[in-house]
């Protein structure tokens, strides 16, 4: 499977125009989308993933990966859609209140995206009743929070204790990540799980549904 | 109840048991550097526990006896360059005016009051002072009637003595890191001497968003970071005047400038609503204040405070653009502040923009291993001849680095291939100045600082329509900005390539804006005129910011950058 491995290099060097062709050769030589897409896209990702957790190489690289992967997504998509509709869970994610950093959310949410989740990305800025609002349209498996400031952290608990108030809490695992954010941060707050980088955050998502 | 022992002053605190030893510290005045605010990730607040080893006080919590040693900082001696305005040529007009009078004294046949007579000198004059009312009558009749008016503008803010020759005025910037104060003679115009110290709201945290914290998660904490401001503001004013002969009461002016945070702090009106979007600051007018009001009975002086363009741009960058005359000057000019944040100005045809970047605190030292501000002890020039040679501010033995040795050390890591053009290591894992090293995270720390602030200039550049080719100047102020390597500069990428010739370094410009203000009244209008024309523009909302962000996060011109295609 030569092309798999070209697919997750095109991934790996961020080459967002050659990897269209590479998708659509892997299809006519007969490859699953599934595949294409696991053993492909995303294991070019979890190189990306290593590598940045080891320090060799920054957010760039990770993001201009993240943006090849979707191309990839997006032309392998509509066929996972037709042939199986398999979807390990559905995740909403957002910013908090007051904040408007949107980077490593929309970088999350790609990673997750290319692992196989079906995200609803409420943006940047959002006030608990639109978390609130999209667990009831949505049911989601997930939601996922974001916060690069210190003083905008405090948000993320009062977003669960609103939807704790709304009697939605236990119909879905809540997840915090960003700069200032730790794991005890989390643990105190009452959040589910807490996530260092985007490619932990996949894994814990997984973690957390029992999916792999 | 524990005791704790610290050492070396051998001072002795019964504490609370449970308390944490960073907060026992800061109670007790005792300095101690917190950049982060006690959130445990900054590691300036060691300390040596005797019998247990080094620990972080902001993680330790006093359970038993301690006897602790404070790991040694150096003093206050920050160096900030010499201004460069100084040679500028601009008309002495200053706030404060002397006006020699002699009066009629009194008679049947002229009993007009005492205000009468003084209000009689000169047109539009008028008193509001009650205290100088009360003065009054003794005033006159000792004097003989004789004496002069001390005026701010039209406003009658003392009588004093025949005698009195001169007046003298205050300029103080309070920078989130560091406080400057300059006194002035406002009766010829001469800076006579300057004075800077850390700010003491250090401990509280290294940036502007933890001391909000503070505030927000404090009830008493907005008090409380005014009151140690306040406090350290008057020993500046009361060093300046002692220092240089100066009777406190001859003071009649001070100015204020400092970004929107600091200047909230100051007047004790709470910033906290600037930390959350919208952003939104309680005020942005200049004010006008006795300074009994801030300082208590200490001297009488008006107080100035410049007037603040957004949340995050504040009176320090009004003053910068007086300074550096930015409303007069023709073409397309920068301003760039580096500081704790980064203030970018644009002027381009008529139209001024702003913004901040939240460049973060890297250029002045902390998020990095060894960082320290520009003062004794900071190595702030790494270059290569033959070997990788540096030069230490004060002439000693290396103890940190500062923004612009972390400059030019990553410049020189990028000539001799030890980090590439992605920021990464390719030679070993550190890189040694004498005792201080570089690591990756560091190189990292300053990759976002940098990228930040090109990302800031792109983002205006873009908003007025033109490109890094249309720039006749940049004016680089801030302390980072007084040692800036201008090449190096450019080769990071922090500075776009233009002639290096267009760059000036310009020292502190807050300071410089806050002089000039004592010296020339009119000034303030323009003050005001700089708030009101100023386009500010949002970058944490700016989706052009974000991609200029990734794009400018590695090294070398844009034309090389490796990844330029696949970003835009």
């Amino acid at each position: 499977m030569e092309i798999l491995k070209e697919v997750a290099n095109a991934v790996i060097f961020g080459d967002r125009k050659g990897i269209q062709e590479l998708v659509e050769k892997a299809l006519n030589e007969g490859i699953s989308p599934e595949d294409i897409i696991n053993k492909g896209l995303l294991s070019g990702m979890s190189v990306i993933g290593e590598r940045f957790k080891k320090n060799e190489i920054f957010v760039p690289e990770v993001l201009v990966s993240a943006r090849a992967m979707q191309k990839g997504m997006e032309i392998l998509k509509p066929l996972i859609a037709k042939s199986l509709g398999i979807i390990k869970g559905k995740i909403v994610i957002g910013t908090v209140k007051g904040d408007l950093h949107d980077i490593g959310k929309n970088l999350v949410a790609m990673m997750l995206e290319g692992a196989g989740y079906q995200i609803i990305d409420l943006g940047i800025d959002v006030p608990p009743e639109r978390f609130v609002q999209a667990i009831k349209e949505n049911r989601p498996d997930v939601v996922g929070m974001s916060a690069l400031l210190t003083t905008t952290m405090p948000q993320m608990k009062v977003t669960i204790d609103v939807i704790e108030k709304e009697g939605l809490r236990d119909k879905v695992k809540i997840i915090v990540g960003g700069a200032p954010v730790t794991e005890e941060f989390a643990k105190e707050i009452g959040a589910d799980g807490y996530a260092e980088d985007a490619y932990s955050a996949v894994e814990l998502v997984n973690r957390l549904l029992k999916v792999s | 109840m524990p005791y704790v022992r610290i050492l070396p002053e051998n001072k002795i605190i019964k504490v609370i048991k449970g308390k944490r030893l960073l907060d026992i510290l800061i109670e007790n005045n005792i300095k101690i550097p917190s950049y982060c605010g006690g959130a445990g990730w900054c590691g300036k607040c060691k300390v040596k526990i005797l019998d247990k080893g080094i620990s972080l006080a902001c993680q330790t919590y006093v359970e038993e006896d301690l006897t602790i040693k404070l790991l040694k900082e150096e003093g206050t001696d920050i160096n900030i360059q010499k201004d460069f305005w100084e040679n500028s040529n601009f008309i002495l007009s200053p706030v404060i005016t002397l006006q020699a009078f002699s009066l009629e004294i009194p008679s049947l046949s002229d009993s007009r009051s005492d205000l009468e007579r003084i209000l009689a000198i000169k047109e539009n004059i008028y008193l509001r002072d009650i205290f100088v009312l009360r003065k009054l009558p003794i005033f006159l009749r000792k004097n003989n009637y004789k004496g002069k008016l001390v005026l701010f503008e039209n406003e009658i803010i003392d009588v004093r003595e025949e005698e009195l020759k001169r007046v003298y005025g205050i300029a103080l910037d309070i920078g989130t890191t560091t406080l400057v104060g300059h006194i002035l003679d406002l009766t010829d115009g001469s800076d006579i001497d300057s004075y800077s110290t850390e700010n003491p709201q250090l401990p509280y945290g290294a940036d502007i968003i933890s001391r909000i914290n503070f505030i927000i998660h404090n009830p008493d904490g907005l008090q409380i970071l005014r009151d140690r401001l306040i406090k350290t503001l008057i020993e500046i004013i009361q060093n300046l005047c002692k220092k240089n002969n100066i009777n406190l009461n001859d003071v009649y002016a001070l100015s204020i400038t400092g970004n929107s945070v600091m200047t909230h702090i100051f007047l004790g009106v709470t910033p906290e609503n600037i930390a959350f979007s919208p952003f939104v600051p309680v005020f942005r007018n200049m004010m006008i204040l006795d300074s009994r009001d801030i300082f208590g009975n200490l001297f009488n002086a008006k107080v100035y405070v410049f007037p603040l363009i957004s949340g995050y741009v504040g009176g320090d960058v009004v003053a910068g653009i007086i300074a550096t005359n930015l409303l007069n000057e023709k073409g397309n000019i920068m301003l760039i502040d580096i500081g704790t944040n980064g203030e970018i100005v644009l002027k381009s045809k008529d139209a001024l923009f702003a913004c901040a970047t939240a460049a973060g605190p890297a250029f002045e030292g902390s998020n990095i291993s060894h960082g320290m501000i520009a003062k004794n002890g900071a190595i702030c020039h790494v270059w290569l001849e033959g070997t990788v040679k540096f030069e230490v501010i004060g002439n000693m033995e290396e103890k940190g680095i500062c923004g612009s040795g972390l400059l030019d050390a990553i410049s020189v890591m990028l000539d001799l291939r030890i980090i590439d053009l992605t920021g990464r290591f390719i030679k070993g894992e550190e890189f040694c100045l004498g005792r201080v090293k570089i690591t990756q995270k560091d190189v990292r720390e300053f990759q976002l600082a940098k990228s930040a602030i090109r990302a800031g200039i792109e983002v205006l550049l873009n908003k007025a329509d033109i490109t890094y080719k249309d720039i006749d100047k940049i004016y680089v102020s801030g302390s980072f900005g007084s040692y800036l390597n201008k090449k190096n500069a450019i080769k990071t990428g922090l500075l776009p390539n233009i002639p290096l010739e267009k760059i000036i370094l310009v020292g502190n410009s807050a300071i410089g804006g806050a002089k000039m203000i004592l010296l020339n009244r009119f000034l303030m209008k323009d003050a005001e005129k700089i708030k009101e024309e100023v386009n500010y523009v949002d970058l944490s909302s700016d989706k052009k910011f974000q991609e200029k962000f990734i794009k400018y996060m590695y090294f070398g011109e844009e034309d090389q950058c490796l990844m330029k295609e696949n970003i835009d």
